[in-house]
């Protein structure tokens, strides 16, 4: 198969039953995107697939075929500089462990190119499918907010 | 987990394949990929839908008449223009479903065949009257959504078959007005604890239709309501208390339920029938 992966072109053989999330973090290495649930409940797992967000434990590897899959690798700049969005969850202290912030990071990239100005309620449904144990969620929202410019 | 996969690009290929021993349809994987990680499935392999072009799509004609692929996402139904604004429940059923991960990948054929008894878009598809268009190799029949489900995560589909087509008619979308409402144990995402969805058609003779989720064992119209509501102008607060009682009578949630329990699902569905019927009722409101 052949897919876009961040700035990278792949190509090359996939197991058909592995998962999109697993083909991430063991065949190429990319541990970004983190393994929680497997069952697509959790959140921490979350690519953008095509320009909207999706559970990459609940998509097929051989589906990103041909298509174009963002992880959290990707935000950065090429010398390093971070996403507005990176930047603003350090500002807002929207990190702790870290496990949940790929995939909130990624939501929130998702969301802010849909929205660009999003309402706090917006916010908190396009983080619906998003479980943090640690910050207890306000931090992270006033981080999109303050990437958003709000 | 240990299976195929394979990605038909016609119906045809699609439906020779589903006669093949452990091949089964594969759309949005959200419920499928979860029950074979959990050893739950004896799925030897997948056979995508997507690619296959007639399966996909949300076509609506000038009558209001409105065709739906089963692989159409609910992304994609909440974001189509006429269903936003004709056919409400539907639109309101795909946005609070799971959450918005889900939705890019989550199928309408798929929420109908796994038929669970909460499924969101069949209760918002039953006030509709929809129909469903069925297929296997060499046969192709008609059913109404009513006719579906037959139990708990069951339905009429022998094996081989899949949905290829969920029609709804334009005299039941035209001028009609639908809601959707919900209730689970949490604000962030859950199942359904109990759900409601109301149709109303005014006019001479103003028409109701109500169908409700996790109170019966499949997704069901109730009947008794809607009959007790035809006719009715407008509904007062002593018709809605009589929709109440009706409405506790006429379900049956199971005791076991992990989502709550026949009191809960009674009492707050009985509340979201109030307010659902107040919302397509009200004439202060645009539609």
């Amino acid at each position: 198969m052949a897919f876009w992966i961040n700035d990278l072109y792949w190509t090359g053989d996939v197991a058909e039953d592995r998962t999109l999330l697993a083909f991430l973090r063991e065949d190429l290495g990319m541990t970004g995107t983190k393994c929680g649930c497997q069952v697509g409940e959790c959140g921490a797992c979350t690519v953008i697939l095509e320009g909207v967000p999706v559970q990459s434990c609940l998509v097929l590897a051989v589906e990103a075929d041909g298509k174009r899959v963002e992880t959290v690798e990707g935000l950065a700049g090429e010398t390093g500089e971070l996403h507005p969005l990176q930047a603003a969850f350090l500002e807002c202290f929207a990190v702790q462990c870290g496990f949940c912030s790929p995939g909130m990071l990624m939501a929130a990239k998702a969301l802010l190119q849909e929205t660009p100005q999003p309402t706090r309620p917006e916010i908190l449904d396009a983080l619906r499918g998003h479980l943090c144990r640690c910050t207890g969620y306000e931090a992270i929202v006033r981080a999109i907010e303050r990437a958003s410019g709000r | 987990m240990d299976f195929a996969y394979v990605r038909p690009n016609t119906l045809a290929e699609l439906l020779e394949l589903l006669q093949r021993d452990g091949h089964v349809a594969y759309a949005g994987g959200t419920d499928i990929l979860v029950r074979l990680r959990e050893g739950r499935s004896k799925v030897k392999t997948l056979v995508d839908i997507k690619h296959i072009s007639e399966l996909r799509g949300i076509a609506v004609d000038r009558q209001g008449n409105i065709e739906i692929g089963p692989a159409a996402t609910m992304s994609e139904l909440a974001g189509h223009p006429f269903i936003q604004e004709h056919v409400v429940a539907l639109c309101k059923a795909a946005l609070v479903m799971g959450c918005r991960e889900i939705q890019n990948r989550a199928t309408i054929g798929g929420n109908l065949a796994n038929a669970s008894p909460s499924a969101e878009t069949a209760v918002a598809l039953l006030v509709y009257d929809a129909s469903l268009e069925i297929s296997g190799l060499g046969r192709q029949y008609s059913l109404p959504l009513r006719e579906f489900f037959t139990g708990p995560g069951k339905t009429v589909l022998q094996s081989g078959e899949i949905i290829r087509k969920i029609r709804l008619s334009g005299e039941n979308v035209t001028g009609c007005r639908s809601t959707y409402l919900r209730e689970g144990r949490i604000k962030g995402m859950d199942l359904a604890t109990v759900s409601i969805a109301v149709w109303h058609k005014g006019g001479e003779v103003p028409c109701y239709r109500v169908a409700a989720g996790a109170v019966l064992p499949t997704p069901a119209r109730l009947l008794q309501i809607e009959e007790y509501l035809a006719g009715l102008q407008a509904v007062n607060d002593q018709h809605l208390s009589c929709v109440r009682g009706l409405f506790g009578a006429g379900v049956k949630p199971r005791m076991d339920s992990l989502r709550g329990s026949p009191l809960e699902k009674k009492y707050t569905g009985a509340n979201l029938l109030a307010a659902a019927l107040r919302e397509v009722t009200d004439r202060t409101a645009k539609g």
